[in-house]
C-alpha cells in the first residue's frame, strides 16, 4: 500500500527523494519503495524518517 | 512433515554441493601450481579427485614466484576487508542481498548438477575443469542481475564509476583473450573447449553488469520523471 502521507510530508519541506535519503542514511530507491509500499521500513527507520521530516509516527505511518 | 522434508533435501542438497566445491576448489590449487610450472594439464577429476599433468620443462622459479603474487593478493585482501567492518548497506539492501544470495545459491545448485550431467554423459567436448568453473558463473549472474537491479549491489558508499570503469576494463581484458584464442585456435584443447573459454565466460557476466546498470539508469530516470511531475 502506498504511503502517500510520507510523500506529502517529504514534498512539503520540498526535499527530493534523495535528500530525505541522505539525511536518513539509506538509499534512493528505499526511500521510493517505502513510498511505493513496496517495503516495510522497521521501527528505528521509520523514527529516522519522522524525525528528519517533523512528523510523528502516527502521522506517517499508522493505517487508517 | 513437509517442512522437514524441504529442509533435509537442502541440506543433503547443500552438503553435496558444498563437497564439490572443496573439491574444486582443492584441485585447482593443485591446476594453478602446476600450470605456472609449464606443465600441461590431461586430466581434471572432482569425484576421482585428483589432476593429472604432462610436465614439458618446468621452471620452479616461476611456481614461486607466482605462490607468492597469490599468497599476497590473499593477504591483502583480507586486510582490507578487516579494515570495512561497518555495514555500508541499508536495512532494505541487506534484505534484497540476501534474496540474492538465495537465488545465486539455487542457480548454482542447477548448473552444478547440469555440469555433472554433461560430464559424465559427455554431451559435450569440454575440458571437465572448464565445466566445473563455467558451472558457477550462472549462480554469479543470477546474484549480479537481481542485486543491481533492487539496488542492493553497490553499497552507499561504494564509488560506482570507479568499479564500473574497473568492471570496464577487466571485461575488456577477457572479451580480447577470449577473441585472440579463438583466432589463434588456442581455445580448443586436444578437441575440446579449454581453459580460455572461461575468459569468455568472464567477458560475458562483464557485459551483463554494464546492461542491467543501464536498464537501471534508464527505468530510475524515467521513475525519477515521474516523480518531477507529481
Amino acid at each position: 500500500m502506498k504511503n502517500l502521507r510520507l510523500k506529502a510530508a517529504r514534498a512539503g519541506l520540498d526535499m527530493s527523494q534523495q535528500d530525505l535519503a541522505d539525511k536518513v542514511g539509506v538509499s534512493r530507491q528505499t526511500i521510493n519503495a517505502i513510498e511505493k509500499g513496496d517495503y516495510n521500513p522497521t521501527i528505528n527507520l521509520c523514527r529516522a524518517i519522522c524525525k528528519a521530516l517533523g512528523k510523528t509516527l502516527d502521522e506517517l505511518f499508522w493505517e487508517e | 512433515m513437509k517442512g522437514r522434508v524441504r529442509f533435509a533435501l537442502c541440506l543433503f542438497s547443500a552438503a553435496l554441493i558444498t563437497l564439490f566445491l572443496y573439491i574444486l576448489i582443492h584441485e585447482s590449487g593443485h591446476m594453478i601450481v602446476m600450470l605456472s610450472a609449464g606443465a600441461t594439464i590431461t586430466e581434471f577429476s572432482i569425484f576421482g579427485a585428483h589432476v593429472s599433468r604432462k610436465t614439458a620443462g618446468s621452471d620452479p622459479l616461476v611456481s614461486i614466484w607466482v605462490l607468492l603474487i597469490i599468497l599476497f593478493l590473499l593477504v591483502l585482501t583480507i586486510f582490507l576487508s578487516g579494515l570495512n567492518k561497518k555495514e555500508d548497506y541499508d536495512e532494505r539492501q541487506r534484505l534484497e542481498r540476501g534474496k540474492a544470495y538465495g537465488l545465486g545459491f539455487f542457480t548454482i545448485m542447477g548448473s552444478v548438477f547440469l555440469a555433472i550431467a554433461i560430464d559424465l554423459l559427455e554431451l559435450l567436448p569440454v575440458q571437465g575443469y572448464v565445466l566445473c568453473a563455467a558451472s558457477i558463473f550462472p549462480g554469479l549472474m543470477a546474484f549480479l542481475a537481481y542485486s543491481i537491479w533492487h539496488e542492493a549491489y553497490f553499497s552507499l558508499k561504494d564509488k560506482t564509476g570507479a568499479l564500473l570503469g574497473m568492471f570496464g576494463i577487466i571485461g575488456a581484458i577477457n572479451l580480447i583473450i577470449a577473441v585472440a584464442s579463438i583466432c589463434d585456435g588456442s581455445m580448443i584443447v586436444n578437441g575440446r573447449l579449454g581453459l580460455n573459454a572461461l575468459n569468455a565466460a568472464c567477458a560475458v557476466m562483464f557485459i551483463e553488469i554494464f546492461v542491467v546498470v543501464l536498464m537501471k539508469k534508464i527505468s530510475t530516470a524515467k521513475e525519477t520523471d515521474e516523480e518531477d511531475e507529481d
